[in-house]
């Protein structure tokens, strides 16, 4: 570098130096103010309706009470969901899917066709098929076909609306269980239930909105993310109670802190929060002071309503209830008290459903055959006790995995495995739901011979979802969240209200 | 070959150069009728080049329209008025350029042009409007004002379905409310018509649709089971779909042989069709479900004293965001008791769902809750409520749903609810009624659904057992 050109250098950026010392405060404020106020125009114009979008349909959100009860778009049918997944991904071919053609496949080499161009978890190169390891008969006047594997069920049938036909996208548990509960596989979107109680706040002032609910021993795979709040205002993320111990922790006061001194503290705390509303304005305070008395109430309702111990003997057997241990059926039970006391959603997780053969523990034969047991009795209760409260035409029930289950025996590393399993499918299973203004005793959709994939009626994920909002109340297509500049769905670009089983 | 395939590719211009001469030629005439003004008169030399312009792509407009015609899948009749008076209207346009530049007829009256450009705007309106009914269909333009001539469905009575044309009444209809838009007098895509026997018979463009006894060799019906998303799903796209039962029906008329002039009895029918079949009957016993919340209008409740309610702790929430009918809940406030419920008096225009599930109200809050005569829904459960409050319910004429579990309620207070017209469900799990009186009931009661509850599952020997090994 030649010295002219250090000169130039230096005088090039001396003269940015002095450049800068022009800017002075003042500048920068007011550059601020105008980009700000551009912002605000582009808030404006758009809060404007000026594009005359007539079917927008604006959730208030009144940040002072966000759980208040709003209306839907329209009249719903149901007025709170039960969600029961069963985490892991059932079988549908040892369930609901009776495919007798399989049965003659057994043990024989799967045909390339329905492997060429596909990819699947654990299996590789060419499986054998697997026969159903169930006994299927024709249930009902509807004629559902249902498994020996769930005696109850079978009874109640005819209150069903089978989806035969689910195709997901996602073919591992923790992505496929977020398409199922948030519409997307990857993290960061609200969950239906988040959706529901923004929609639709909650019915008691004294509970919670969204309320989930685990047994199986573990989380499902998504983790906490299957029922958050996404981009939503965190007040409508699912609460999870345990079902043993306190439902809440932390619900009950601290040793030597009486409800009255609760009561005063809280007070004095919203106080403080009030006084710094009124000078700053930010509606995230007043936010904060709905969580804090909401809590306060919590404190005492939740304990009595997370409390299966007072209900009569005769439910407890009815259920099948293990008080003070974690089970699904405990479960099932608190989601019928918790919707009979306006809770709005309720989300159930049962883990262990990945049957995939390789050991006794995850075997089709044995550990299948038990979680079938585990959620046979309760469900079945949970929905005549619906019915007989008069809360079954108002609570749409959900039940399903995450995926379907292949109908080849899993290969995994290639190997001949000692027990019977299915790996995972994503290309075809079935959903059932009930209640919520739904036809009774039907059934939608078809799969080919094997039950491999769809051959009439393919819903999605989306679908589903579009269903479940359309029975709160809700188009899926306008009922939106703005959020990064665009309004968000919950079903995206995608999604349809499956008709056929409305009725 | 490729000329002919050059000739159709032209052709497709067709669609985007005729709103050339369009345009071009209504201006030359606007251009025209103005210049007779003083104030427009330096218009004049404007319209001799407008109207050449105009004239050349209408010539345009005629030759590539003559190749998209021959094409094909046109309405013959619409087509062959489309496209003489296309040609109308081309020449037409060539007469009064060379008029209004005086190089014929200069010794015809000066009026000529005038009334030249008269009827070649009436021309023009009406060629277009045959070229737009060839491409979007018949009543196109009139859909939006005449919904009602064109969108709405055909649906035939029948009052017993056994004694119904298996075609004529039941096949048909779905094909005319579903197919007939692109597959009839007025259009035939693909080649296909769908209104005739005749028609259906000989099939579209790519051969026969149909194989009597075999739907899964018959177009029409393969093609409506495609992934929806792809080209060759029909109806396409957007269009009205045929529902699952209108699916099955054709399935199963295809199957039985496909026959045009069977009546349904005669054709065999099998567990899975004999519901599609009974619901297309007019008289089947299912009575029309009546909305829970009423059509009318209603004017909207006053904010301040549904603000009141909600001070008290009520949920009161409209039933849609934008129906002034209101759903109120006491479920916040268990230890509520008959004054709250009177605070809903002036709410009775507007109250149809009412909830008071749990709470400590007694008959004497029945008084109010009488007068609430638009309800639809209403839920007593687990109330200290008897028979004399029950009772003084008899004014809810729209009661669809009532809940009275684990209320003292008997026999003797419920019957005398009978003869609400809208009753659907009642719901008497707990109540006092003993299960004895279930003939009493369904006299009282007889297109009421009465759940009693109580349901038992019995014990099974899996409720209590794991299965520890594998059975052989």
């Amino acid at each position: 570098m030649t010295k002219k050109e250090l000169n130039n250098q230096r005088l090039f950026s001396e003269a940015n130096h002095e450049a800068l010392h022009f800017v002075t405060r003042r500048h920068f404020l007011r550059d601020s103010v105008s980009g700000l106020g551009a912002m605000a125009l582009g808030s404006l114009l758009a809060g404007c309706d000026w594009l005359g979008s007539k079917d927008k349909a604006a959730i208030a959100f009144d940040s002072a009470n966000p759980l208040a009860g709003k209306p839907p778009l329209f009249p719903g049918k149901a007025r709170s969901v039960i969600y029961l997944h069963m985490a892991g991904a059932p079988s549908q071919l040892e369930l609901f899917d009776y495919k007798p053609d399989l049965i003659k496949l057994d043990g024989q080499d799967c045909p390339q066709s329905l492997l060429e161009g596909k990819r699947f978890a654990f299996i590789r190169g060419v499986p054998k098929m697997l026969g159903p390891y169930a006994h299927f008969e024709q249930r009902g006047e509807s004629g559902a076909w249902i498994s020996d594997h769930l005696p109850h069920l079978i009874t109640v049938a005819d209150e069903l609306s089978f989806l035969k036909a689910v195709k997901t996208d996602q073919f591992n548990h923790a992505p496929a269980q977020l398409l199922m509960h948030t519409g997307s596989a990857r993290l960061g979107r609200p969950s239906i239930g988040a959706w529901a109680s923004y929609g639709l706040g909650t019915e008691n002032s004294n509970l919670p909105a969204f309320v989930v609910l685990t047994s199986g021993g573990r989380n499902p795979d998504a983790g906490k993310s299957v029922w958050g709040s996404g981009f939503l205002p965190s007040v409508y993320q699912g609460v999870q109670c345990r079902s043993e111990g306190d439902p809440v922790l932390f619900i009950n006061n601290p040793e030597g802190i009486s409800k009255d001194m609760r009561k005063a503290s809280i007070d004095a705390i919203n106080a403080v929060n009030h006084q710094s509303y009124r000078e700053f304005k930010d509606p995230e305070i007043l936010s904060r002071i709905s969580q804090y008395e909401m809590a306060y109430k919590m404190q005492m309702s939740v304990p009595e309503a997370m409390d299966i111990s007072d209900e009569p003997e005769y439910i407890h057997k009815m259920y099948g209830t293990q008080p003070g241990k974690e089970s699904f059926a405990n479960n099932a039970l608190l989601a019928r008290k918790l919707v009979e006391k306006g809770v709005r959603y309720v989300q159930l997780f049962d883990w262990g459903w990945d049957s995939h053969g390789t050991s006794a523990g995850d075997s089709l034969e044995i550990a299948f055959v038990n979680k079938c047991r585990s959620v046979d009795r309760a469900t079945t209760a949970l929905l005549l006790d619906l019915k007989q409260r008069g809360l079954l035409d108002e609570t749409l029930v959900v039940w399903g995995g995450e995926f379907g289950r292949t109908p080849m025996q899993e290969n995994r590393e290639g190997k001949v495995q000692a027990y019977k399993g299915r790996d995972h499918h994503a290309e075809a299973f079935t959903i059932w739901m009930a209640g919520g203004g739904l036809k009774k005793g039907s059934s939608y959709g078809e799969t080919d011979p094997v039950g491999y994939s769809a051959i009439s009626g393919q819903v999605s994920p989306f679908d589903i979802q579009a269903t479940i909002l359309n029975q709160l109340g809700f188009n899926h297509e306008t009922f939106t969240y703005e959020f990064q500049g665009r309004h968000f769905r919950l079903t995206d670009v995608a999604g349809r209200v499956i008709n056929e089983i409305i009725a | 070959m490729i000329l002919l395939s050059l000739s159709g590719f032209l052709g497709r211009f067709h669609p985007v150069v005729v709103h050339l001469p369009i345009g071009i030629l209504l201006l030359a005439v606007l251009l025209h009728w103005l210049s007779r003004k003083p104030q427009f008169n330096n218009l004049q030399p404007a319209v001799s080049i407008t109207l050449l312009l105009g004239a050349l792509t209408a010539i345009l407009s005629c030759i590539s329209g003559w190749l998209l015609g021959e094409g094909g899948d046109y309405d013959p009749d619409i087509l062959n008025r489309h496209r003489w008076m296309g040609i109308g209207v081309a020449i037409i346009a060539i007469v009064y350029y060379l008029n209004f530049t005086q190089k014929v007829g200069q010794k015809l009256p000066a009026a000529l042009p005038y009334i030249l450009s008269v009827l070649l705007f009436l021309l023009i309106t009406i060629t277009g409007h045959l070229g737009g009914t060839l491409t979007h269909g018949e009543g196109y333009l009139t859909q939006e004002i005449s919904q009602s001539a064109t969108t709405e469905t055909v649906k035939k009575i029948i009052p017993d379905v056994q004694q119904a044309a298996a075609y004529g009444d039941i096949i048909q209809p779905v094909l005319q409310n579903k197919c007939y838009s692109c597959h009839s007098s007025s259009k035939q895509k693909g080649n296909l018509r769908l209104d005739t026997k005749a028609f259906i018979e000989k099939g579209g463009k790519k051969g026969k649709v149909l194989v009597p006894g075999k739907s899964e060799e018959s177009e029409m019906y393969k093609r409506l089971l495609i992934d929806p998303l792809e080209k060759e799903h029909m109806p396409p796209k957007g269009k009205p779909q045929l529902t699952e039962a209108e699916i099955n029906l054709l399935h199963w008329w295809i199957n039985t042989g496909a026959s045009f002039d069977q009546k349904v009895k005669d054709l065999p029918q099998d567990v899975k069709i004999k519901p599609a079949l009974i619901a297309l009957q007019s008289n089947s016993n299912t009575p029309a479900v009546k909305p829970d919340v009423p059509e009318a209008p209603v004017d909207a409740a006053s904010a301040e004293l549904i603000g009141r309610l909600k001070q008290k702790g009520i949920t009161v929430v409209p039933v849609a965001s934008e129906s002034n009918y209101l759903s109120v809940n006491f479920i916040s406030i268990p230890m509520s008791g008959d004054s709250a419920v009177q605070l809903l008096e002036p709410l009775a225009p507007q109250i149809v769902w009412l909830k008071l599930g749990d709470t400590r109200v007694t008959d004497a809050a029945m008084n109010t809750v009488a007068k609430l005569t638009n309800l639809t829904r209403l839920s007593l459960d687990h109330t200290n409520i008897t028979d004399k409050g029950i009772a003084q319910l008899k004014t809810l004429s729209k009661l669809q749903y009532l809940n009275i579990v684990g209320t003292a309620i008997s026999t003797a207070g419920l019957t005398a609810l009978k003869g609400m017209p809208d009753l659907q469900i009642i719901y008497i799990y707990q109540s006092k009624i003993a299960t004895a009186d279930s003939s009493i009931l369904k006299k009282a009661f007889p297109k009421v659904t009465i759940d009693t509850g109580g349901y038992i599952l019995p014990i099974l020997e899996g409720d209590t057992s794991i299965v520890k090994k594998k059975e052989n």
